[in-house]
């Protein structure tokens, strides 16, 4: 039998993933539980005390938050308490067999992802979006609502691509990027990458480390 | 009091912008970029100076800055505005050495070129200084020394404020219709006068909130590398201003310092950086097109207008924060924040930028009368009309 499924998270995007839990199982006791949060990053999590890590399995929702890493920090302060993560696959997407998707995966209604697609864990897939076939889908990124993401294109961890744009076939997004501009990307965009409607060209991050991941 | 001002024909006709571009952005010392955008062997930078393409490359762990210009076919040697790719001509594949020296040219026997010819097919160098994190760069070929177009209280602010930003930085560039010019004289306005009308629910805002105690900071403190500069000019809200001491120069009054305080709130990011500053904010004004504003060390930007055409300025941006902390992960959303933040602010003053340089193009008589919390305008009108040889007093 399974476990009670409690579905947590910092923002009120954790009530989407609450009803999303409803639908895929009917039939299993979910609970609901957005912590507060300070600073976006500084979690308290005493609310959890009452659904051990033992009896309870848990589903996160965690906004786009800087770049998704407010996801990134709150998964690793869930997993530090001992929890076992799982993801969360509408019933009215359309997820060809032979795709892996990694824990923590959220993919909401209409979702349809092609044969031989790999989506990374913690990735949201928001309702409507396309990934076409061979298509690599980094950790922890956010695709928006009715993006399309067409065949052997690659998205790095930590990406957000906005509401209603389409990659090209084999476009190739680095890791880190905010493509917040609603278009179609093509090419190949260098990691730290910020697309933003306030500005005419595209902000570029360095850093003489790599962007840890 | 009326002082010197700069007559609208300089805001608005080609004939000034070419002088400008002649007598200002190519006798002096421009700022060109970051030494943090130089991470590795061959990394370089490409801008335009004063019209002049220029390339600045890392060769050999050292900067170098280069016409960039292939004396074969004036291709670009780089055409990129940064990366990281060796010396070569995407052209015909000549190639260069770290001193612009001609190294090969792929097919030579076909060119028949003799040793002669190739003589005076080095690329083009010109002087490179770095002060701190900045790298200058002067097209004159005759330059004076940076040290004499900044006085000892700038180049020791540039050289102690680099310890103060982060290795990581965020970058872009955008273009306004307006004149340079009219972006410089705002940000060196000595009190920020337009701040409460301009900037009513940003800049000014943030200037009314109540900040917490700080204690006092490392950067400016006693024992500081800039407790000289601070116990000189600290003061009100942007009362502080060093426009040097008696034996400036007007070359090195037009570059200088203000420090005022800034009420400081705990922020999400605050605990994960070295602040020095906190409290405090301070602007770096560089002549001629190029300011550093900081605000409590936590967020810094630097700006640089750059004259396209004389209603055209290309702005490039770059934002900074104070060091991070040992283990803190780099944050590009961080410094995309910041970007946001100041593009937001800087779009209220490109609309007046916008307005002032349409009224400017209709020839008025002045193009404004200065008071005397002004004097920083009016010593940059008077230095920019001796730069450009026909000074014109209005007093």
């Amino acid at each position: 039998m399974n476990k009670p499924l409690l579905v947590t998270g910092p923002d009120i995007s954790v009530r989407s993933a609450f009803a999303l839990a409803q639908e895929i199982f009917p039939q299993r006791r979910i609970e609901l539980l957005q912590t507060p949060v300070e600073d976006y990053y500084r979690f308290d999590l005493t609310g959890l005390a009452g659904f051990s890590a033992e009896e309870w399995e848990v589903a996160v929702a965690v906004n786009e938050f800087f770049i998704n890493d407010v996801r990134r920090a709150f998964h690793e302060a869930i997993i530090a308490l001992g929890y076992h993560e799982v993801s969360l696959i509408s019933p009215c997407a359309s997820v060809d067999e032979s795709v892996e998707i990694g824990e923590g995966a959220i993919l909401y209604a209409g979702v349809f992802v092609g044969a031989g697609s790999h989506i990374g864990h913690h990735a949201v897939l928001r309702p409507n979006v396309f990934v076409g076939e061979e298509v690599e889908i980094g950790n922890y990124v956010t695709l928006e609502a009715n993006v399309a993401i067409r065949e052997l294109s690659y998205i790095g961890h930590f990406t957000t691509v906005c509401a209603n744009s389409s990659l090209l076939r084999s476009t190739r997004v680095g890791e880190h990027c905010y493509l917040n501009l609603m278009r179609q990307y093509s090419g190949v965009i260098q990691d730290a990458t910020f697309y933003s409607p306030i500005f005419e060209n595209p902000i570029r991050f360095f850093s003489s480390s790599k962007v840890v991941t | 009091m009326i002082y010197l001002s700069i007559p609208p024909a300089c805001y608005t006709e080609t004939s000034w912008f070419q002088r400008e571009r002649e007598k200002l952005f190519r006798e002096h010392w421009i700022l060109i970029a970051m030494t943090q955008q130089f991470p590795e062997e061959n990394s370089f930078v490409t801008r335009e100076v004063g019209g002049v393409p220029v390339l600045v490359q890392k060769m050999e762990g050292r900067l170098r800055a280069f016409k960039n210009a292939c004396p074969h076919r004036a291709c670009p040697i780089q055409t990129e505005p940064f990366g990281n790719r060796k010396l070569i001509c995407p052209y015909h594949g000549w190639n260069f050495g770290k001193e612009g020296q001609l190294r090969g040219i792929p097919l030579a026997e076909g060119y028949n070129f003799s040793e002669a010819d190739k003589t005076c097919m080095d690329l083009q160098t010109y002087p490179l200084e770095i002060v701190g994190k900045f790298v200058f760069v002067n097209l004159s070929g005759n330059p004076k020394p940076i040290t004499t177009q900044f006085s000892e209280d700038i180049l020791l602010l540039l050289r102690e404020t680099s310890s103060c930003l982060s290795t990581e930085f965020s970058y872009t560039i955008f273009t306004g219709k307006y004149n340079w010019k009219l972006n410089f004289e705002n940000v060196i306005e000595e009190q920020g006068q337009h701040i409460p009308f301009v900037h009513q629910n940003t800049l000014s805002s943030i200037l009314k909130k109540e900040g917490e105690n700080v204690s006092p900071n490392h950067f400016f403190c006693e024992n500081g590398p800039l407790a000289a500069i601070r116990q000189r000019y600290d003061s009100g809200l942007f009362a502080s201003i060093s426009t040097g001491d008696d034996k400036s120069t007007d070359i090195q009054r037009v570059s200088f310092f203000q420090r005022a305080k800034m009420p400081w709130r705990k922020q999400w990011f605050s605990s994960m950086m070295n602040s020095r500053d906190r409290g405090w904010c301070f602007t770096i004004h560089i002549f001629p097109n190029v300011n550093l504003f900081s605000s409590s060390g936590e967020c810094c930007v630097l700006q640089q207008y750059v004259p396209l055409a004389p209603d055209s300025t290309e702005y490039h941006s770059w934002t900074f924060s104070a060091p991070l902390k040992d283990g803190i992960r780099p944050m590009p959303h961080l410094l995309w924040g910041f970007h946001h933040a100041e593009k937001r602010i800087l779009n209220e003053d490109i609309a007046i930028f916008e307005q002032v340089q349409k009224v400017l193009a209709s020839r008025p008589e002045s193009a404004g009368y200065l008071g005397k919390n002004e004097r920083s305008l009016a010593t940059f009108g008077r230095y920019y009309l001796q730069c450009l040889n026909k000074e014109e007093n209005h007093e």
